[in-house]
């Protein structure tokens, strides 16, 4: 508000308004001029506003200011502890694999690497992934592109969140979860919702048609069964942009014909956590589509933020 | 005074208007519950790099806006609005002056907004109370007034701008600009 004063009666070009993204569905743009930056600027701090004013909720304030002070002490209590775990844990990591630490060229195996994501995406926390769907028609042209956010936990739990489109027809902001025993389906447009047992997932899944198989969200589930579908190999270690050092394993062909639909996979593991960083899987699918997902991991969730359970 | 209660103290005074910072760039609650939390707890790790001689406000506010960029690199452009620096400095600018508005706390603060949108025109003001207080999608309230969608994105953009300008108007007229 301290920005200079213009004339009430001054519009903003018509170009403009399109890269105000608060009123449409679509991404935001990848760039905006110079000349046009106020203005979104000033739009942006009366949406949120708008949005605080129309959403405040005194009790959830104090909910919210709780969760934060008991998390503020939480980390107070635990930290002098945490320090001298981890001087002991660091010297038992060293005991036990100082050794193979010592011979850099030496790669382990990728069952190895996959069994310990596995035994890491055990360990009870939430997890938050990135997920991109990509759908490729048969003229080799993208049909389908979907950004979702994805957290998963142990137990066939997970909450995906995203907007799903189809060329041109939106289906607005999608939420999909299970709390490990009923899976349930929120769109947009909430009379579409619906939710039945985890086992008995097919019809619901159906109203995806072929962009998602609820399978490929429970993450520690599909690890596991990599070693299954596919011949895997690591083929080299790589250094990300925060200097971790990651096992790159890939692989050409499934197993059997039984998993022919499934073309290719790879994926990278932090060789110090053993947590898988990214994977991605294409897939062929029925009139000369196919389907490629890929997941980059972003972290761990405080516990106690995600709610797995049905919202209605 | 303990770090521990300065902190609580100045959280519960600048904790509505991160979330409303946050509000202004990202679609998802959850994701800004989220990122609010993440701010205030970042804030309480690094407390000490916080010096007491300026304003928490756009300290915090800068430490939400740097997850922002963070987030948006990581999620994409479908997760978040428009932010570089520069405009999350303008939003930031909105806020440093919306703390001059007369009022104890940030919801006393938001009555200067209120008496605003009393003085908004009908087709502005309605379409603003549709789409923020019944949470409808342009398409929606340009079926219910009848009107076409680019009319209805117009009254929303001009209300906003209206708004601001009322604002500043007000500021001026305390003398706090």
């Amino acid at each position: 508000m301290n920005l200079p004063e213009r004339d009430s009666s001054w519009q903003p070009p018509d170009a403009w308004r399109d890269l105000d993204d608060t009123l449409a569905d679509g991404p935001a743009p990848a760039t905006v001029p110079d000349e046009a930056r106020q203005w979104l600027g000033e739009q942006r701090f009366v949406h949120g506003l708008l949005r605080a004013l129309h959403t405040a909720d005194a009790a959830a304030r104090e909910a919210r200011i709780e969760t934060l002070l008991d998390r503020i002490d939480h980390e107070a209590r635990v930290e002098p502890r945490r320090r001298w775990f981890l001087v002991a844990a660091a010297a038992a990591l060293l005991a036990t694999f100082g050794v193979w630490a010592a011979l850099p060229e030496q790669l382990p195996t990728a069952e190895a690497a996959v069994q310990r994501a596995v035994t890491e995406l055990a360990r009870e926390v939430h997890r938050r992934f990135r997920l991109e769907i990509v759908l490729t028609g048969a003229n080799g042209k993208d049909t389908m592109r979907s950004e979702l956010s994805l957290v998963t936990a142990p137990g066939k739990r997970f909450r995906l969140v995203g907007e799903f489109s189809f060329g041109s027809l939106q289906l607005g902001e999608c939420r999909l979860g299970s709390d490990g025993e009923q899976l349930w389906f929120l769109p947009a447009n909430p009379l579409f919702r619906g939710s039945e047992p985890l086992a008995q997932r097919e019809h619901l899944m159906s109203r995806l048609g072929e962009v998602l198989d609820v399978g490929y969200l429970d993450v520690q589930e599909l690890v596991k069964k990599l070693p299954e579908d596919f011949d895997l190999r690591v083929v080299g270690r790589e250094v990300d942009a925060a200097g971790r050092s990651l096992l790159r394993i890939e692989t050409s062909r499934p197993v059997s014909s039984a998993h022919a639909h499934l073309r290719s996979a790879w994926l990278l593991c932090d060789e110090e956590s053993g947590m898988i960083t990214r994977l991605e899987i294409e897939s062929d699918l029925a009139r000369g589509m196919s389907r490629r997902l890929h997941l980059e991991y972003l972290g761990e969730e405080p516990a106690g933020l995600v709610d797995y359970k049905r919202p209605w | 005074m303990e770090s521990r209660d300065l902190f609580e103290i100045l959280m519960r005074e600048h904790i509505d208007s991160v979330r409303a910072f946050l509000l202004g760039s990202l679609r998802d609650n959850v994701a800004a519950e989220d990122l609010l939390q993440e701010t205030f707890l970042t804030a309480w790790r690094i407390l000490d790099r916080y010096d007491r001689q300026l304003p928490f406000g756009p300290w915090v506010r800068g430490i939400a806006g740097k997850l922002l960029l963070n987030h948006r690199r990581k999620l994409g452009r479908s997760r978040v609005h428009f932010c570089d620096d520069q405009v999350l400095s303008h939003i930031d600018d909105g806020f440093r002056e919306f703390a001059k508005i007369a009022g104890d706390t940030f919801d006393q603060q938001l009555d200067a907004l209120r008496d605003c949108l009393g003085r908004l025109s009908g087709a502005q003001r309605e379409s603003i109370r549709l789409h923020y207080e019944h949470g409808l999608h342009c398409k929606v309230i340009a079926e219910r007034l009848g009107i076409g969608f680019e009319a209805v994105k117009k009254h929303l953009q001009r209300g906003r701008a209206m708004l601001h300008r009322c604002l500043r108007s007000k500021l001026v007229a305390e003398g706090a600009a």
